[in-house]
């Protein structure tokens, strides 16, 4: 488990991370969202022992992180701009961490060069952004870390490699003990395979949920009511988050169980009634405007 | 894994890319010892050498030669290898790279040092194992040769590594390029370039500055306060077969340094890429290291350029011009930011009150620098420069082993000759004293006389003369002070020293050395023709030697300020030391020649009676003077006058200073000269006693002091009149008077 405890960290006068509290569990893919400048990179880099906390303590099962090779052993960094020594073949590349990461499984990674369609012998900066991505991935799943902490892995993969290490990020959790963590500024490409989400904002932590959790109490619904008292009386019933109408559509998102909800909504005989899946972007606007904060201007 | 990452393996990995450094340092160690040793042993073949010459020529190309080229490439090696192990901290992604990497920053700073020695060592080793191989194919070699080698690794490895470190703790606490060469400059310049900086200041505001010899904080800065001037202390050293302090103290700064970048290395934060400075306590250092010198450099600019009264405005205006623009430049590098040039007024403030207050200590002569003269109690010796002082001197002689000698420079080994302060014959309280009084009037005489020349004519028409005087304390610190010394105070000292006896002995030493060495008796006669003399019959040299001890040992001290009649100068030819840069091919023995001049003084009745058989003139009142014409100099024109009688010619012999010498004890008349021709038409010059002058000179003499008057008075008349103010157009006539006059 990754545990960060009050966790701060400036830069000059401009406060980077701000008292940061946050649990990574384990064998789960947590997703670490903000818009630029919110701290994720900064945050990541100091789990990754790269940086020292002002503040407050990271540790890594249990041991704290910065200058500790045992704890570092534990987990493989991918930086947005990552470097690759001169000269360096992926080959080169698998050998050079071999001395770092005893458990590199080299066997492996040429395997995966090969399904990705990477020339091992190549020289890697000949390498396009997207493929060098794909190689730091490559890396540090065979290297066999028990975290692999990514910062925008995704951005510049083209939606099939994309869905490729999602499914490789999936096979390796069901095979063994494996944490990705991965930042974005993107939601959307974050909702089809994290599992919890903390989201940072200015520095700060606004919340940190299971998926699942946030979708088992938000929801999503569009009916249509014979009379418009009706819609009043839902209002009355219902913890209502947002309510909208297209048309005679109503769009109703609320916070509750999915049974409790559709009982209400039952009970006023609707002449059309489904739930929607709600996105990972709708539940975020939800829950941050519960907090008081307008998601515009988080994202946007 | 921790043994796996010193595996030549891992150090084969990890140089993926970087071969071209081993690559390259091979070459440069080819060269530097291999190629250096073929080329130069068929050199000295070529030369003519004698098989002897040319082992002591190997045996020192493993001490000087292979010392330079080694060094070079080594300093070269540490070069290359510290960029290449440490330059990744600059950059961002490097740094977040290698230090998300599961290894201690302790380990990874000694892996890439280790990495750096096996690309140092590798082609080292190997092509120091060439060079021997073939000096042993050549007939070179021996256990002596092997401990050589050995001892040059040694020192080969101390100066890598004290450079290695040096880039290594530069990289560690800067974050850019342009700071870095910035800070690794002021690394290996600062001490040198403040050392010039102090030394303008003394020279320029000091009127005893002594420039021509280092010492003190000025000789250590430029010597200790820089890593490559301890390599260069530590090389001379060396090569004369000395320096194991050196090599300690060379030691001694790399494990500091070796520490400190240790230290600098695990403290920085890895977000410090990319900006100027990492640790702010050092960038404020850093500014006011580089403020201050600076600002008086500038200052000392422009306080040499204009030739006017001017000079302090100027001075002042640099000092404050230097000090903003270099706080500028420091800030704006520090911010990379130009818009930050005039900000952090306070520290600016600070550091210009600092430079002021340097300024000032220079200014007012705040620590007493002119006068100041070291308590008796902690004076071990003194050593005055007597080159200029009294030409009753000799080259400095050291008998280095059982009948070798090293002979000094004459002029500038001056220092080497010390009159002890303490024991038996000491430097006394009158002695003391003299230099106080001298040290005393050096503010007031230094104002009036300009500087640079080593003899200088005052204005009062008091002749002085610069002069070097060492004070040795008994802590070991040396102190050079330059003097204007006029006449009195030079007789003054001679008969001190004499009548301690300091000045007897080191003329007698030059003595003591006996015949045996004597290569050649030069006599200068009274008329300032020089002789050979005894060439021939060297128990005549013997004679004269043991006459001449005798004379100077029962001569008082009042006899040596007196005026010498003729002198006699000595050559020897001493067995010296074999050295490489003085061995002549084919020659079996080194000689080292010093010389000696010993004035002769009439109390010498024994040297004299020898010297009278040489049928030379002795005196002046031996030579028949038939005519003497006495020159007058007045400020633009000279007048001569010429006598002839006897009565007038004797009066002038008998104030007359014999030529041949500088008698910087004697005071002359300086605006009088006379020609004496002799009856075979020789002349000769000579120089008239101050206070003896012949009736008939000092009225010749009067004379054109009123013609110099009367032009003097002309000229102020004019200059009254004339001028921007008035007309520039008037003509000033001579009165009638003066025209009838002249």
């Amino acid at each position: 488990m990754i545990e960060i405890k009050d966790c701060s960290k400036a830069f000059g006068a401009v406060k980077a991370v701000n008292k940061v509290s946050l649990e990574v569990g384990e064998r789960e893919v947590f997703g670490l969202v903000g818009s630029n400048g919110a701290g994720k990179s900064t945050l990541l880099r100091m789990i990754a022992g790269v940086m020292k906390p002002d503040e407050g303590e990271i540790r890594i099962d249990g041991i704290s992180v910065y200058d500790d090779e045992k704890a570092k052993s534990f987990l493989f960094y991918i930086s947005d701009d990552s470097y690759f020594p001169s000269d360096y073949t992926p080959g080169d590349m698998a050998n050079f961490y071999r001395y770092y990461y005893p458990r590199f499984d080299i066997q492996r990674f040429y395997k995966f060069l090969h399904q990705f369609g990477l020339d091992e012998k190549k020289r890697i900066s000949s390498f396009s952004k997207g493929m060098r991505k794909q190689l730091n991935v490559l890396l540090g799943v065979s290297a066999g870390t028990k975290y692999l902490l990514c910062d925008e892995t995704f951005d510049g993969l083209d939606p099939v490699m994309r869905q490729g290490v999602k499914s490789l990020f999936a096979a390796e959790i069901m095979s063994r003990e494996f944490t990705p963590v991965i930042a974005s500024h993107n939601l959307r490409e974050l909702e089809d395979i994290c599992d919890h989400v903390g989201l940072l904002y200015k520095g700060g932590i606004l919340l940190s949920r299971d998926l699942e959790d946030m979708k088992f109490h938000i929801h999503k619904i569009q009916c249509v009511l014979s009379d418009k008292s009706q819609e009043r009386q839902l209002q009355k019933e219902l913890n209502i988050l947002k309510m909208e109408h297209q048309g005679s559509l109503l769009l109703i998102t609320a916070r509750g169980t999915r049974s409790a909800i559709l009982e209400r909504i039952q009970e006023k005989n609707p002449l059309f009634c489904e739930i929607l899946p709600l996105t990972l972007e709708e539940i975020f606007i939800s829950e941050t405007e519960v907090a008081g904060y307008e998601i515009k201007n988080l994202f946007f | 894994m921790k043994s796996k990452i010193c595996s030549s393996k891992y150090v084969k990995t990890v140089s993926k890319g970087k071969g071209w450094i081993p690559a390259f340092l091979t070459l440069g160690f080819l060269l530097a010892f291999p190629v250096v040793s073929l080329l130069m042993i068929g050199n000295w073949r070529g030369s003519g050498y004698t098989p002897e010459q040319m082992e002591f020529l190997y045996e020192n190309l493993w001490k000087d030669g292979f010392l330079l080229t080694g060094g070079f490439v080594a300093v070269l090696a540490a070069v290359l290898n510290g960029i290449n192990g440490f330059i990744y901290l600059y950059s961002k992604r490097q740094t977040d790279f290698y230090h998300s990497l599961p290894v201690k920053r302790s380990r990874m700073f000694w892996n890439r040092i280790y990495t750096g020695l096996v690309y140092y060592l590798v082609p080292y080793v190997i092509m120091v194992f060439l060079a021997i191989c073939i000096g042993a194919a050549r007939g070179f070699f021996s256990l002596k040769l092997m401990g050589a080698a050995i001892v040059l690794f040694g020192i080969h490895l101390i100066i890598y590594l004290l450079i290695y470190f040096s880039m290594v703790l530069i990289l560690c606490i800067t974050g850019n390029l342009l700071m870095g060469i910035f800070c690794m400059g002021m690394l290996y310049c600062y001490g040198p370039g403040l050392s010039l900086l102090l030394g303008s200041y003394r020279y320029g505001f000091y009127e005893t500055y002594y420039m021509e010899k280092n010492y003190g904080l000025i000789r250590f800065l430029r010597e200790y306060i820089s890593p490559a001037g301890l390599i260069n202390q530590f090389a001379e050293a060396y090569q004369k077969g000395e320096g194991t302090g050196n090599f300690m103290i060379l030691f001694l700064l790399t494990a500091f340094l070796a520490f400190l970048s240790y230290l600098a290395y695990l403290k920085r934060p890895s977000e410090s890429a990319g900006s100027p400075m990492v640790y702010r306590g050092a960038a404020f250092i850093v500014k006011i290291m580089v403020v201050i010198p600076c600002g008086l450099g500038a200052g000392y600019f422009f306080y040499l350029i204009p030739i006017s009264s001017m000079k302090t405005f100027w001075w002042i205006f640099g000092l404050i011009l230097g000090t903003v623009l270099s706080h500028g430049f420091m800030e704006t590098a520090y911010q990379m930011d130009f818009h930050c040039f005039f900000k952090k007024k306070i520290q600016l403030l600070a550091a210009g009150l600092i430079v002021a207050a340097c300024a000032m200590v220079y200014e007012t002569d705040l620590f007493h620098y002119d006068s100041y003269v070291p308590p008796k109690e902690k004076l071990a010796s003194v050593s005055v420069d007597m080159n200029m002082f009294s030409n009753n001197m000799g080259t400095y002689i050291k008998e280095v082993e059982d009948g070798i000698y090293q002979v000094g420079m004459e002029s500038a080994d001056w220092d080497l000759r010390e009159y002890s302060v303490s024991g038996k014959k000491e430097i006394g309280d009158k002695t003391y004293d003299a230099f106080c009084s001298i040290a005393e009037k050096q503010k007031e005489r230094g104002k009036k006389y300009e500087k640079g020349d080593h003899i200088v004519e005052g204005a009062n028409s008091d002749i002085v003369f610069k002069t070097g005087v060492m004070y040795k304390l008994k802590s070991g610190k040396k102190i050079y002070r330059n003097y204007r010394i006029n006449a009195i105070e030079c007789q003054e000292l001679i008969q001190c020293l004499y009548e301690e006896e300091n000045l007897k002995d080191t003329v007698l030493d030059m003595l003591d050395l006996g015949e045996e060495y004597l290569d050649e008796m030069y006599f200068n006669a009274a008329d300032g023709r020089g002789y050979m003399i005894f060439q021939e019959q060297k128990e005549k040299w013997t004679e004269l030697l043991e006459a001449l001890k005798k004379d100077i040992e029962d001569a008082g001290a009042e006899s040596f300020a007196g005026i010498p009649c003729c002198s006699i100068q000595l050559t020897y030819s001493l067995p010296g030391i074999m050295d490489v840069s003085t061995l002549v091919p084919g020659e079996e023995n080194r000689k080292e020649y010093a010389y000696s001049t010993i004035n002769i003084l009439p109390e010498y009745t024994h040297t004299l009676a020898v010297l009278e058989e040489t049928g030379y003139p002795i005196t002046l009142d031996d030579i028949t003077v038939k005519k003497a014409t006495v020159q007058y100099y007045g400020k633009e024109k000279e007048k001569t006058a010429v006598y002839e009688k006897a009565e007038e010619l004797q009066k002038l012999k008998d104030a007359a200073v014999p030529a041949g010498g500088f008698y910087s004890w004697l005071e002359c008349e300086e605006d009088v000269s006379v020609i004496f021709q002799t009856e075979q038409g020789y002349e000769f010059y000579v120089q008239l006693l101050k206070g003896k002058l012949p009736d008939f000179v000092q009225k010749g003499k009067e004379t054109a002091d009123e013609t110099e008057k009367r032009k003097e008075s002309e000229e102020e008349k004019v200059s009254m009149i004339g001028g921007a103010d008035g007309p520039t157009s008037i003509i000033i006539k001579p009165r009638e008077e003066d025209q009838t006059d002249e």
